[in-house]
């Protein structure tokens, strides 16, 4: 099925290359990265799968690497992208996390990993599990760098992954007596869009409950979620809940997906889910919930002419944390895209002087900061941590061409709100009432954490 | 291979194993050392240095370190290498290999078998057998997954070998016995890739695989998909029943499998409308789920398939289209197809909150999706016929003053003005309030100048604009000249007074113009006016139908392939498969050479011949929607068709068929009177140039050479084509009359690469060959524009390009080339080898049909005289 499958670094260096069948050239790796990094001209994102001379490329961008695979037949373009993912979320369970650096000090694990996943490029075994039985080398640990604000800052790829801020190899219970635990977060993500008076145009949560387990011997476990859970639209239950008339105290889902091994009628039936949790990371399941919730942040923007010069405007984002004061967002980045008519900016935040903030000892010093980012042509403000309740006002100079006043007006935007806000209840409504881990040991108390987050999966404030 | 210093790493390798290799094996630090040494050794030869030399100390300090596994791994991946550039190194180590086939340890089994399947040394085939028979028979599941994919290793490199010792009937056996779903996947998968399971997809082998499915990991449920997705079932009972046992699949958390199997679903209900409709329906929520909660590229596969639906079924999507919306942050490429998904689910009932969100993007900074959320707009407004709310936002998008908002609008407006006449009103002010001086790309111009032609008289500065675009006449793009040029005359039927300066001016300066379509143009309207000024006008100033539907820029057919395709690479280049895989036997198809291409031909010119091919052919699947309408304005230069087709087209009332090069006049009158023009011409060389029938512009660009080279009667060809009006018989203008009674040449005829080979191999026997002196200008001409015009020359008498050599190659340049009679099935097969020195052309013509043959070389024989 694949000929080849290779790592590229973003400067396209191979870090791991592996051919199959030896059909396909050995320069497919520079073909490959030629082509995609100048796709249609710069700037433009090169398709998951492209063809040149009769060889089919198809490649994913995570852990900000290229995984690519070749190809001279006619595969089915979910297939390999689905094992390429996999076999990055693999890597991910072996070395903790994924990066250019780890790959490089551990190559001999990833091709020993490959070795197993493919054979003569037939897919094989890909679970982190069955693989652990015949994976012999160590991963090599890597010092990760961390920004000043952790990982959870970090923008993560568009799939259902959660800002999971465990680093640590799945090989480290087994074999080295690690502590054992499991982690369970709820990570929702909220689409969203509001016109310029603050009205909720329309609203959607994407979500899933992901697991991270580290306990040896995979003891089954349960977790009990919300009962008033509702699972789509044709669920008894919901005839039920609209003949008490409030639609508040349920959770409904409209779709959703769980995983192979849980018991799909017990969970119809009690709202368990239970099974024996693979090692690493996975989704016990994933859900849609199109039901409005109440938005966690409100942005109100409004441009004011300047009553002497025809060349300037007043732009005033006024940012509100509408969630309780018990929870604080980190992370929280507004990015106003801003026409070409737009030559300079000049950006307050409401932070007590800076110079004042740095005297401070223990106060983050930049705990707000606006950039114009001109080559993007956006402004975009962070502010690292939010807590509920809290408002703050950025005040922003913009000189603009003479005489594009109203097109400026009319063309910036759509402001785009990024965060992580963690905390109960989830936006969805959805809970984990308790988790079990059944195996009947004297003593056997392995950590469990539990965690809510909602993250931004398109927030937006459109001005016009 | 070559690094700067391999001789110095190599050694420094070699003297740190042997160093180690007289230490204690078992030492914890010695085996530290010799792994550490050996991953600088694997580094190295991954970085393409031959460290085979490196194999003696290698192989003897794994030998004394026998227990300690991650060695041998490393040791095996070293082997695999090493094996390959330096085979002789295998043989030292056979031993090693077979007694590790024997090992206690089923990793060190299974590893080891798996490891000497893929040597690839023939010298140690009978070795690899061996190893193979005993892990079939092994008591693990892991070590017979790696004897089953041997087995196929085997077949590719020794296929005689494996029928000898009947590995492949094991297969079979361990199919139907064994008991590890990996072990039965690697079976099936196995048997499929050697062509065994045609035909054995027998209900029984159905059964327990369903029975089995959801023990199989994913991927070989995908294939267990495919497989099945082949089987007919033997009763409407079987059919839901197997059905409803594959309806987890829909719901599982793997795209892969969700693809698989709604393909399944579709084609298995494709007869029952009902539960084909059910289907679709069942669809809607899992396909969501992956939208919005997946990685980009998984969403993007997704969509791709999707498309494909929401194309044949937008009815039962049409609800869907928020969750097409864009997010800021989706890769462009997600963002493009997002649109056409909308645009294809686009109806009454969503279409304004469509507009409304795609309003939304023209405003955003990023241009290409502005321009793809404008072209939605017009291409929606095409679509859905109540169009007020969605001409409106065109018309915004031109207040927007951006330039290139602006002239993708043009573009877009134009269309709809032709879709919707009555729409003219509202829009023709708006375009007219454009300052001319912003409109700048080549395009919108031309599409401007459209306007402004059509709708002249309700523009009051009309002539004047036209007036002061004339002047700078000769610094416009030929597409915007051309355009010129046809506003010009319109409007001057329109308002004469006003308009005769402007029209001069722009057909002297079109007549002196340098290109070649610009002059044609010119000369013809001049000609026709000269002639008679009312004939001009029944010529170029009609009252056209409005069009009522453009265009597919997918046929029908395409479309159906595309689905039956579904869940493969197709629907994600919205091509067929053929167009982009060359075969379905990868290269060792191309080592066995079937098309005898001569024998300096290697096979990687066959292969890049062939896949400029199919390029070229997924480049006409690619074709933006607009293009082929566009074409129709004679504005630009996507057919070339100087204008004279567009002419003739209006004459004949037939101007809703942009599509066809050349429409045949339905009525006699218009022809009549081009033939009287040129009649009245005096058959000057140039004159004859706008006359060829031919579409593209090469043949415009050559046919006064033709001229002169074959005299007048070329030119009587050429009018005798025009004037009897036959419709296939005028492309066929250059071939002498004669022969063209017995065979007609269909104009595009279908081949598939295969099938080219294997006709081409088969025909051998009954070739014709001819060979003909080139004089250098021809040689050049066949080099020029990328063999473009070379291949559109003979093209012209509906000879087909197949195959070019790659553009810039030096001679000997072959082409080939492909005919299809009409009415029958006769294929013709033509090669064309050009030489430099002798300058000379020859070709090779292979047929089934003698006569056809035959044919085709007179035709080729011509072409080749005129070049």
């Amino acid at each position: 099925m694949l000929s080849q499958v290779f790592l590229l670094s973003p400067r396209g260096d191979t870090l791991i290359f592996k051919d199959f069948k030896g059909n396909v050239p050995k320069t497919s790796t520079e073909t490959f990265f030629r082509k995609a990094k100048f796709w249609d001209g710069e700037g433009r994102d090169a398709p998951p799968a492209f063809t040149v001379d009769g060889v089919q490329y198809l490649h994913v961008k995570v852990g900000g690497l290229y995984w690519v695979a070749s190809t001279r037949e006619n595969v089915s373009p979910s297939l390999v992208l689905e094992l390429l993912l996999r076999m990055y979320w693999i890597c991910r369970d072996y070395f903790g996390y994924v990066s250019e650096e780890m790959v490089r000090k551990n190559f001999l694990l990833v091709y020993e990993l490959l070795d197993e996943i493919i054979d003569y490029g037939l897919p094989q075994n890909s679970s982190t599990e069955r693989l652990k039985q015949f994976i012999m080398m160590e991963p090599v640990a890597v010092k990760q760098r961390l920004g000043g604000g952790g990982r959870a800052g970090l923008k993560l790829p568009g799939g259902a992954t959660g800002p999971t801020e465990v680093i640590k190899s799945v090989l480290d219970t087994d074999r080295t007596g690690a502590k054992e635990e499991i982690f369970v977060d709820i990570v929702e993500k909220l689409t969203a869009i509001f016109d310029a008076s603050g009205h909720q145009k329309s609203s959607s949560i994407v979500g899933a409950i992901q697991i991270k387990s580290y306990l040896s011997g995979n003891p089954p476990i349960r977790l009990g979620l919300s009962e008033n859970l509702i699972l789509g639209r044709r669920d008894s239950r919901m005839q039920q809940s609209s003949a008490y008339g409030s639609d508040t105290d349920v959770v409904v889902l409209d779709t959703y997906s769980i995983n192979e091994g849980v018991d799909a009628e017990r969970f119809g039936a009690e709202r368990v889910l239970e099974l024996a949790p693979p090692d690493g990371h996975f989704a016990l399941m994933n859900y849609r919930s199109s039901r409005s919730f109440r938005p966690p942040f409100r942005v109100y923007p409004l441009v004011e002419d300047d009553m002497y010069a025809g060349d300037k405007l007043t732009l005033y984002l006024r940012l509100l944390a509408e969630y309780p004061a018990s929870k604080t967002a980190s992370g929280v980045e507004v990015t106003v895209p801003l026409p070409r008519s737009v030559q300079r900016v000049h950006c307050e935040t409401d932070a007590p002087n800076e110079s004042k903030l740095l005297a401070l000892p223990g106060r983050g010093a930049f705990e707000q900061s606006a950039e114009w980012r001109e080559r993007e042509r956006k402004l975009v403000w962070s502010i690292k941590n939010l807590r509920g309740g809290q408002e703050h006002t950025l005040r922003c100079r913009l000189t603009v061409d003479q005489g594009s006043i109203e097109s400026t007006k009319r063309d910036y935007g759509p402001i785009m709100v990024q965060f992580v806000l963690p905390g109960k209840p989830s936006a969805s409504g959805l809970d984990v009432r308790y988790m079990k881990i059944l195996k009947d040991e004297k003593n056997y108390a392995p950590s469990r954490w539990f965690r809510v987050v909602a993250m931004a999966n398109s927030y937006q404030i459109r001005p016009h | 291979m070559t690094a700067k210093k391999p001789k110095g790493e190599v050694h420094e390798i070699i003297n740190a194993l042997e160093h180690l290799s007289a230490q204690s094996g078992s030492r914890a630090d010695v085996v530290q050392n010799k792994r550490e040494c050996f991953q600088k050794l694997i580094r190295y030869m991954t970085q393409g240095i031959d460290m085979s030399a490196a194999f003696v100390p290698a192989t003897k300090c794994v030998a004394l370190s026998k227990q300690d596994l991650p060695l041998k791994k490393m040791l095996y991946l070293y082997l695999r290498t090493a094996a390959k550039q330096n085979p002789a190194v295998a043989l030292l180590v056979v031993q090693t290999l077979l007694n590790d086939c024997k090992d206690l340890d089923p990793t060190i089994r299974g590893l080891a078998v798996r490891s000497m399947c893929s040597l690839r040394v023939p010298e140690l085939m009978e070795n690899v057998f061996q190893a193979v028979d005993g892990g079939l028979h092994d008591a693990q599941g892991y070590v017979r997954e790696a004897a089953v994919m041997g087995v196929l290793k085997c077949h590719h490199q020794d296929p005689a070998g494996v029928r000898m010792r009947g590995l492949l009937e094991r297969v079979e056996a361990l199919l139907a016995s064994d008991t590890d779903p990996q072990v039965v996947a690697n079976c099936l998968y196995v048997m499929q890739q050697v062509g065994m399971l045609e035909g054995r997809m027998t209900r029984q082998l159905v059964v327990s695989l369903l029975n089995h499915i959801r023990a199989f990991s994913d991927w070989a449920q995908c294939f267990v998909l495919d497989l099945v997705a082949q089987y007919q079932p033997a009763s409407e009972e079987e059919r839901f029943d197997i059905l409803e046992v594959l309806d987890f699949g829909l719901n599982h958390a793997n795209s892969a499998v969700v693809m698989a199997t709604a393909k399944l679903f579709l084609h298995f209900t494709l007869s029952f409308s009902h539960q084909h409709q059910q289907v679709l329906e069942t669809l809607k929520d899992p396909l969501q789920t992956l939208i919005q909660g997946r990685e980009p590229e998984v969403v993007w596969a997704v969509l791709s398939n999707f498309l494909v639906l929401a194309q044949r079924y937008p009815l039962i999507f049409s609800q869907l289209y928020p969750e097409f919306y864009c997010r800021y942050e989706d890769p462009s490429y997600l963002k493009r197809l997002k649109i056409d998904v909308l645009i294809a689910i686009a109806d009454q009932t969503n279409a304004y909150e469509i507009a409304e969100e795609m309003t939304q993007y023209v405003k955003d900074s990023d241009e290409d999706l502005a321009r793809a959320a404008i072209r939605a707009v017009g291409q929606i407004a095409l679509k859905v016929p109540d169009v007020n709310g969605i001409i409106d936002r065109l018309l915004l998008f031109l207040g927007y003053e951006k330039d290139f908002v602006t002239a993708e609008t043009l573009v877009q407006m134009t269309d709809v003005l032709r879709r919707y006449p009555d729409a003219a009103a509202a829009c023709v002010d708006s375009v007219a309030a454009i300052p001319e001086e912003t409109v700048v790309e080549p395009g919108a111009r031309a599409a401007y100048l459209w306007v402004v032609g059509e709708y002249g008289a309700q523009i009051q500065d009309a002539p004047y604009v036209l007036e002061s675009l004339s002047e700078g006449f000769s610094d416009e793009a030929t597409e915007v000249k051309l355009a010129l040029l046809t506003a010009c005359l319109k409007l001057f039927f329109k308002r004469p007074p006003e308009c005769r300066k402007a029209l001069g001016a722009v057909l002297a300066a079109g007549v002196a113009d340098p290109a070649q379509e610009v002059h044609d143009k010119a000369l013809l309207y001049y000609r026709l006016l000269q002639h008679s000024v009312g004939a001009a006008q029944s010529v170029v100033d009609v009252q056209r139908p409005a069009v009522t539907s453009f265009a597919d820029a997918q046929s029908a057919e395409i479309q159906d392939r595309i689905f039956d395709e579904l869940n493969t690479l197709s629907v994600a280049y919205r091509a067929p498969a053929s167009t982009f895989i060359d075969n379905d036997q990868e290269t060792e198809r191309f080592e066995h050479d079937s098309v005898d291409m001569g024998a300096s031909l290697d096979k990687n010119e066959t292969e890049s011949a062939l896949h400029q091919a199919q390029a070229s052919l997924l480049d006409v699947g690619n074709t933006d929607g607009t293009a082929t309408p566009l074409s129709a304005r004679g504005g630009t230069p996507v057919a070339s068709s100087s204008g004279l087709a567009d002419l003739m087209s209006m004459g004949g009332g037939v101007a809703d068929m942009p599509s066809q090069p050349a429409a045949p006049p339905s009525a006699a009158a218009p022809a009549d009177l081009l033939a009287d023009v040129f009649g009245f011409g005096g058959g000057g060389a140039a004159a004859a140039a706008p006359a060829a029938p031919a579409p593209a512009a090469a043949t415009a660009a050559v046919a006064p050479q033709a001229v002169q080279s074959s005299g007048f009667s070329g030119l009587d060809d050429l009018l005798g084509g025009l004037g009897g009006g036959g419709g296939s018989g005028a492309s066929a203008a250059a071939a002498p009359a004669p022969a063209a009674a017995s065979v007609s040449l269909v104009p595009q005829p279908q081949i598939t690469p295969h099938e080219f080979q294997q006709k081409w191999a088969a025909w051998t026997p009954s070739a014709r060959t001819f060979q003909q002196q080139l004089s250098s200008s021809a040689l050049a001409s066949v080099q020029a524009n990328g063999y473009r015009d070379f291949t559109a020359h003979i093209g012209q008498a509906h000879i087909a390009n197949f195959a070019t050599p790659r553009e810039g190659s030096a001679p000997p340049l072959r082409f080939l080339f492909h005919a299809q009679a009409a009415g029958s099935s006769v294929h013709v097969l033509v090669q064309v080898t050009v030489t430099k020195a002798p300058a000379a052309a020859s070709a090779v013509v292979k047929s089934d049909d003698p006569a056809a043959a035959q044919h085709v070389e007179e035709l080729l024989q011509n072409l080749l005289l005129t070049l």
